[in-house]
């Protein structure tokens, strides 16, 4: 496998060769989050964590420090996993219509209003998009709420959603360890909890963990690397 | 030609239009009653997907159940989600299939629901009417290769009596005082029509006590034999008191294990 490409003919090469885990789309296949984004609502706020990694294939690591967490309004931050393109495609469509309607209606947008919009935008498109949305946020009128939007564009409201690659390996964490009625503190430690065991067991996960506070006063945005990620049992 | 349209606003969309093209109407139709625009997508394929859907006609009503969970393949994703929606004090719809299609058609019926109470003509949509849109709807989808990939259960009381039907992704539909989909087919229905048709060689239809528990035993057994179910299902019962609905944990016996010893 060339590990060096001088020219255009030596990227058609390495198109043919596989690469040592057997998968043929090492360089070429979409840029996508090989990701894992959880988002955990408690009384007075919510809590989104996601991994900072996106790989092409499963190999390639494109970015190491990426932000998922996107700011879709003070208090409105959406976690997207998914191809990446279509991810930043769909997030500006969301981050203009909520503004817009922000504008018209002279008040903070609604997170549910967030969650509509985008669950209208997957799936009027949703053969051409592929991505997923978590969207967590506060607002004065129903508090704190986290929406799911899987592929496809349901929308759907629950206290804790967890979404890509790196989600699968931590259904079962997720639901031995989620309690309702859990503090901020030990919100936060579930969630990075959650996304540092993801990101030990999936090869699409990885980095540093990124995670935003968002509650009635602030959207605090924390990052846990290297040391800091918590430690589980590594075999 | 133009097709049997009961929502107001499709009817003011078709004065509008050239009503010699049928194509138009139908998009106009779809548009107008559906609330999305052609940008709607073909649903080459579902994604997150809801399991069977049951349904029976008892003595002074119907009832309907589904399960609460949304399916991402074989992920047990979601599950809390409610397949079953009550339109009015006579109508209750639930969806197997897609459930991003699902909400779509939500949406639209919700919308078309609050336009009648806008309305206030006392006129009140009956099953038979949401049966004869869903199926126009569905039908015209599937022929353009869109289809709205689900399987509807739309039960009620049309004129006092019960209603249950059946409408399919491809536009088939049909009444029947027992409708299953998906799999719920192949193990609810048999267990449905041997209970029904043991009360009818007395002379007598299913009692609403009767009916309930029919679909508890259904819902168990799909519990145990559907690997894409859950133990958690909402349950309608539509009378001439109105819709009531609710979320009935599946009783599930397991004792049968103890007497497994295996081979050896």
């Amino acid at each position: 496998m060339p590990t060096e490409f001088t020219s255009l003919d030596d990227l058609s090469i390495g198109l043919n060769e596989l690469s040592e885990s057997g998968e043929k789309d090492l360089f070429y296949s979409p840029v996508s989050d090989g990701t894992t984004i959880i988002a955990v609502q408690y009384d007075q706020g919510v809590i989104l964590g996601a991994d900072s990694q996106t790989s092409r294939g499963r190999q390639l690591v494109s970015t190491k420090t990426r932000f998922k967490l996107a700011r879709l309004h003070e208090r409105i931050f959406c976690g997207t996993s998914g191809r990446c393109a279509d991810s930043k495609a769909v997030l500006e469509v969301i981050k203009n219509r909520l503004h817009l309607k922000g504008i018209i209606e002279d008040s903070a947008p609604r997170v549910r209003v967030a969650a509509h919009i985008a669950s209208k935008l997957c799936y009027e498109h949703r053969n051409n998009l592929e991505t997923s949305l978590i969207i967590g946020g506060w607002d004065p009128v129903e508090g704190p709420q986290v929406y799911a939007i899987p592929i496809g564009g349901m929308m759907t409201q629950l206290p804790v959603a967890a979404g890509g690659s790196g989600s699968t390996y931590i259904y079962g964490y997720i639901d031995s360890m989620y309690k309702p009625g859990m503090s901020r503190e030990e919100c936060i430690r579930f969630v990075s909890n959650c996304v540092s065991l993801a990101m030990s067991r999936d090869s699409g996960s990885g980095g540093v963990i990124r995670l935003v506070a968002i509650d009635k006063d602030e959207a605090n945005r924390m990052v846990l690397a290297g040391d800091e990620i918590p430690k589980f049992y590594q075999g | 030609p133009v097709l049997v349209i009961i929502s107001q606003e499709v009817s003011i969309a078709m004065f509008a239009l050239d009503l010699g093209s049928s194509t138009n109407a139908a998009a106009a139709m779809k548009k107008a009653a559906c609330g999305v625009t052609d940008a709607r997508q073909h649903t080459l394929q579902p994604t997150l997907t809801g399991t069977s859907t049951l349904g029976c006609v008892f003595d002074g009503g119907v009832v309907i159940s589904a399960d609460k969970l949304g399916s991402y393949g074989s992920l047990a994703k979601t599950r809390n989600i409610t397949r079953l929606f009550k339109l009015n004090d006579c109508t209750v719809v639930a969806a197997s299939g897609d459930l991003a299609d699902m909400q779509c058609i939500q949406r639209a019926l919700e919308e078309m629901i609050i336009n009648d109470t806008c309305v206030g003509d006392g006129h009140v949509r009956k099953p038979a009417a949401v049966h004869g849109w869903l199926t126009r709807v569905l039908y015209n989808c599937r022929s353009k290769f869109k289809p709205f990939w689900n399987t509807f259960v739309v039960a009620g009381l049309q004129d006092g009596k019960a209603f249950l039907s059946y409408i399919d992704k491809l536009g088939m539909s049909f009444s029947a005082p027992s409708v299953s989909s998906g799999f719920g087919a192949y193990l609810a229905q048999p267990l449905m029509r041997e209970a029904m048709d043991g009360a009818a060689a007395t002379g007598r239809q299913l009692t609403r006590t009767e009916a309930v528990a029919l679909m508890a035993q259904c819902q168990r057994v799909l519990y145990y034999r559907d690997a894409r179910s859950f133990d958690k299902y909402d349950i309608a019962v539509i009378t001439s008191a109105g819709v009531e609905i609710e979320t009935v944990d599946v009783d599930s016996n397991w004792e049968v294990a103890d007497y497994v010893k295996g081979y050896i």
